[in-house]
């Protein structure tokens, strides 16, 4: 066995499975936003398609999860405040049905568009690869996520939840992310 | 080895293995297995919940009406009589960030069932309940499904 197959080895039974969370992960960053077509709630239809050309913030959120809940009006906030600069921020809500998500919207007082993804295909479509979190259904692990996508349509930013000490409900990382990559005004 | 086996190897250790439906096995239901019932008195069954370490479920009741309380529902029966279940005090936490606490149950704790069986039961009977536990669980960087566990229960009759 040479040196470099008994290192590899050794390396790959040490790994516990969830360690790209905790190593500096990237990814999908760099990769082309796939595809989409989505209804919004309010019946809106968007494509993938008529986004290129511009900044596009998305989040994946539930009514139930308690991040998202925590997360949302600033996520809100972000999509006001950067609407301003040509950004395109909106919500993809994975697997619910629209009255519960109106509620929740009407509730959070939530301005930015929301998009149904219905059983979750569009959602999974952007997930992180099985060996990250590989319990997980790719749905879950894509909630609370938020994500940057360029005028190109390349994915520039993805922040998932690593633990609960680093959760950023505030978004601080993500307007910072925005800040940096946006034409300066 | 190869170095082609040496890369399978460290695959295989990083777990490329397929999603499980984990949500469904992070809750454990255990009613307890001998409850009597005297028939005419009430009596509160435990029904021990067990959360998978790391884990926690969003208690009963929960403070934001938009996440999911644990829920325990049993089917009516003959001659049995089912009071609302009895939730535990909950756990406080608060995401970084956040305005409000989540309430939450982790660990092993127990909802009571109160039961009580018709006077005129015949004692050495036993009568099977059936329900469910609604519950959604999150650990602390991720939220599962919502999921319903079927619950089962069976109780004895036995003398005043």
């Amino acid at each position: 066995m040479s040196r470099t197959a008994t290192f590899a080895l050794l390396i790959g039974l040490l790994l516990p499975s969830s360690l790209p969370a905790a190593a500096g992960w990237n990814y999908r960053i760099g990769e082309p936003a796939p595809e989409f077509q989505l209804e919004a709630l309010d019946g809106t239809v968007y494509r993938s398609a008529d986004l290129k050309g511009k900044w596009v913030v998305a989040s994946f959120m539930t009514t139930w999860c308690p991040f998202c809940n925590a997360a949302a009006p600033h996520f809100n906030k972000l999509s006001q405040d950067y609407s301003k600069r040509g950004v395109t921020a909106f919500i993809v809500d994975v697997s619910e049905k629209p009255s519960i998500v109106s509620g929740w919207v009407a509730k959070l007082k939530l301005s930015c568009p929301i998009l149904l993804d219905d059983g979750g295909a569009v959602t999974s479509s952007y997930a992180p690869p099985p060996d990250f979190v590989p319990d997980l259904k790719r749905e879950e692990v894509m909630i609370a996520s938020f994500m940057i996508i360029d005028p190109e349509g390349t994915i520039r930013f993805l922040a998932l939840n690593e633990d609960v000490a680093s959760f950023d409900a505030r978004l601080v990382k993500l307007r910072e992310t925005l800040d940096a990559l946006l034409p300066k005004q | 080895m190869s170095q082609r086996l040496a890369t399978l190897a460290v695959l295989a250790a990083l777990g490329a293995a397929p999603a499980q439906a984990l949500a469904a096995e992070v809750v454990t239901v255990l009613p307890p297995p001998d409850v009597e019932v005297k028939p005419g008195i009430s009596t509160r069954v435990a029904i021990r919940i067990t959360v998978k370490s790391g884990y926690h479920v969003q208690a009963n009741p929960v403070e934001n009406p938009s996440l999911i309380p644990i829920t325990l529902k049993m089917d009516p029966a003959d001659n049995i009589s089912l009071g609302d279940p009895l939730y535990p005090v909950a756990k406080r936490m608060r995401l970084p960030g956040d305005t409000q606490d989540l309430v939450v149950y982790d660990g092993t704790f127990a909802i009571g069932l109160p039961v009580k069986v018709a006077s005129s039961a015949t004692a050495g009977a036993t009568v099977s309940l059936t329900g469910s536990l609604r519950y959604q669980a999150c650990d602390d960087s991720h939220c599962l499904f919502p999921v319903t566990l079927p619950v089962a229960l069976a109780v004895k009759v036995v003398q005043r």
